[in-house]
């Protein structure tokens, strides 16, 4: 009996995995996938709100979920309405691995859903469930991957099955969850505009399946697996002017060579000419091996003028919705604050304190770390330019009117490694946040630092303070003169 | 990436498209990336059709400038609309009358009620009808 099911065991372990599954669906003929999500048209007196939630497993999405809810709790007085909540401003949340988790579940349901995602998601002991999952040699049998696990977890305790179509509509968040294509090593975000470049419905999508994609850790996980259908539909449609004009310009690649391997990749995607490498399938890892900050999204949502159209047309008028950067540009937005949420653990080496040279494992963690780290802090760098430059338009221009005149812009980021080093206390919280592993779950001391932490980084970050401040907003943590000093705006000037 | 910044002068407010897409009105300066554009105008009346701008090089205070100018048809139209008797009758110009009606996105825009400069006439660059030429640092 034993040796038998030694065999099955052996046998559905051998076999597991063989059969690509791939989940994604072509769309019909004639169709696109259609942004239906837009938010209202900003006003002066409400600011527009950007969340980036790094990865990180349960700790990036317990960060992130204390995140929201500080958010939730200041409120701001609204023109004939309650009292606003400034998580009612989120417009876009950019998101990778862990940070995904927290992210969906907050488009998916809201802020009203920020209760519940403590027992549903962060109690429970999702590592056990996964791990005894993966010993089911049934399930062996059936040749489910590990993927296939996290994605069941995922629907049984937050998404019950639902698609990316739940979250596409009026109103709701801009969600970009970001995965890394495998092979090109670029940023594959869930987006409608990126899934017509496969051919792909995105309505039909699991959101499971979006999550899991951004939190495929590689070795851990089994790679999601998708078709390109552009390969045999969606055959003779046109490629979009800005690929093709960034293909073809004379200057682009010297001027912005991020934007032209974008617009190659797309090409590439879309079957267009002169491919650089043809794409039949695609295979997602984590989104932190291409960015773990997950500020890609934020970029594009604020830069890019063929982001996502996701901007309603000014109160009493009509017309289609725009793009963040034209409400810059045309003045709707003077309050702008990007909220990252950097959920990095950084636990003791002892490497560092041996005479012993570092063994393979050692050198593995380094390999897969450092690489991530380094292309982690070159994109922080890149929205530091953006937020800077926008904040310097606020300020105006002797040459001209600026359309984006008067903008406040707040640079809020939540990292451990702001607890401060000189208090006793904030150093001691910063060491112990720092040393909850990387798991798909949290224990109860863990998430009361976590929670502990990033109330406080929160509030006493001078552009937080400031956004409250200028919100009217009271709070007795406020100080004005640090927050002014702190948080400077060239619109004050 | 780095951030860039275009004025895109014209007669009367208008959107900027870059790429077919708008990206804020004219007469102001505007944020970009720096890139390489094809820039024209909503509506119809301007010359030249488009422009192919290799945006870079510019600041806030020496802004990209791009200048479009108004064709004969749309000069016509806004002489009617000027005109000094009330009940005149707005004609048309001849190229207004074989185009589509406008959809909404390419509907002038009305003016915000945030009061819009007028860019000072030293920054308008020398118009120009030759694509990728207009242009120039103010």
């Amino acid at each position: 009996m034993r040796s038998a099911a030694i065999a099955v065991l052996a046998f559905a372990t051998l076999f597991s995995g063989c059969a690509t599954r791939f989940e994604n669906h072509p769309l019909s003929a004639g169709q696109s996938n259609e942004e239906r999500r837009a938010i209202e048209s900003p006003s002066s007196d409400r600011p527009v709100i950007l969340v980036a939630i790094s990865g990180g497993g349960s700790r990036a999405a317990a960060l992130g979920w204390v995140v929201l809810r500080e958010l939730q709790r200041y409120r701001y007085a609204s023109a004939g309405d309650t009292p606003r909540p400034l998580v009612d401003d989120i417009a876009v949340v950019s998101s990778v691995s862990g940070g995904s988790v927290i992210a969906a579940s907050f488009a998916l349901n809201g802020a009203q859903g920020l209760d519940r995602f403590e027992s549903d998601f962060l109690t429970p002991d999702n590592t056990k469930t996964l791990g005894a999952g993966a010993l089911n040699p049934l399930r062996l049998l059936t040749g489910a991957s590990r993927s296939d696990l996290v994605e069941e977890l995922f629907d049984r305790q937050l998404f019950g099955g639902k698609t990316f179509a739940e979250l596409n509509r009026p109103n709701k968040p801009y969600l970009v969850l970001n995965a890394t294509d495998m092979i090109s090593g670029q940023v594959f975000a869930f987006t409608p505009q990126r899934f017509d470049d496969i051919c792909s419905d995105l309505d039909a999508q699991p959101i499971s399946s979006g999550v899991a994609a951004s939190a495929a850790v590689p070795l851990v996980f089994t790679p999601i697996a998708f078709r390109n259908h552009s390969v045999d539909q969606c055959v003779g449609r046109p490629i979009p002017l800005w690929v093709t004009n960034r293909l073809t310009g004379k200057y682009a690649p010297y001027l912005n060579v991020d934007a032209f391997k974008l617009a190659r990749y797309s090409n590439d995607l879309r079957r267009g000419q002169d491919r650089f490498r043809d794409i039949d399938y695609l295979y997602f890892l984590d989104g932190g091996l291409a960015d773990n900050l997950a500020i890609h999204g934020l970029i594009e949502a604020i830069s890019s003028p063929y982001a996502a159209q996701i901007v309603a047309p000014p109160r009493g008028t009509t017309g289609s919705p725009g793009t963040l950067l034209q409400a810059l540009n045309d003045g709707r937005i003077q309050k702008l604050a990007v909220v990252v949420v950097n959920a990095r653990a950084d636990p003791k080496d002892d490497a560092s304190t041996s005479p012993e040279r570092p063994g393979l494992f050692g050198m593995i963690n380094s390999v897969v770390s450092v690489p991530i780290d380094s292309a982690t802090s070159s994109v922080g760098a890149q929205i530091d330019t953006l937020l800077a430059a926008l904040n310097g338009a606020g300020g105006g221009s002797p040459s001209g009117a600026v359309g984006a005149a008067g903008l406040k812009v707040y640079r809020i980021v939540v990292d451990f490694d702001q607890l401060r080093v000189t208090d006793p206390q904030q150093r001691a919280l910063r060491d112990e946040a720092k040393q909850i592993p990387t798991l798909w779950t949290i224990t109860k001391p863990n998430l009361e630092t976590i929670d502990k932490a990033g109330k406080l980084l929160l509030r006493q970050h001078p552009c937080f303070q400031r956004l409250l401040g200028d919100m009217a907003i009271a709070a007795d943590f406020i100080d004005p003169a640090f927050a002014r000093a702190g948080c400077g705006q060239a619109s004050d000037r | 990436m780095s951030v860039q910044y275009l004025l895109v002068t014209f007669q009367e407010q208008r959107g900027v498209l870059a790429d077919g897409v708008n990206v804020g009105p004219t007469n102001q300066i505007l944020v970009l990336q720096a890139d390489e554009y094809q820039i024209s105008l909503t509506g119809t009346g301007y010359a030249p059709a488009s422009q192919d701008v290799p945006l870079n090089g510019s600041s806030l205070v020496k802004p990209m400038v791009i200048a479009f100018t108004a064709t004969a048809a749309l000069e016509q139209v806004s002489g009617d609309l000027t005109a000094a008797k009330p009940a005149a009758k707005r004609k048309r110009a001849p190229a207004e009358r074989t185009k589509k009606p406008l959809d909404d996105d390419h509907k002038p825009k009305k003016t915000t009620p945030r009061a819009r400069k007028t860019p000072p006439a030293k920054t308008a660059a020398k118009p120009s009808t030759t694509r990728g030429k207009g242009k120039k640092n103010a």
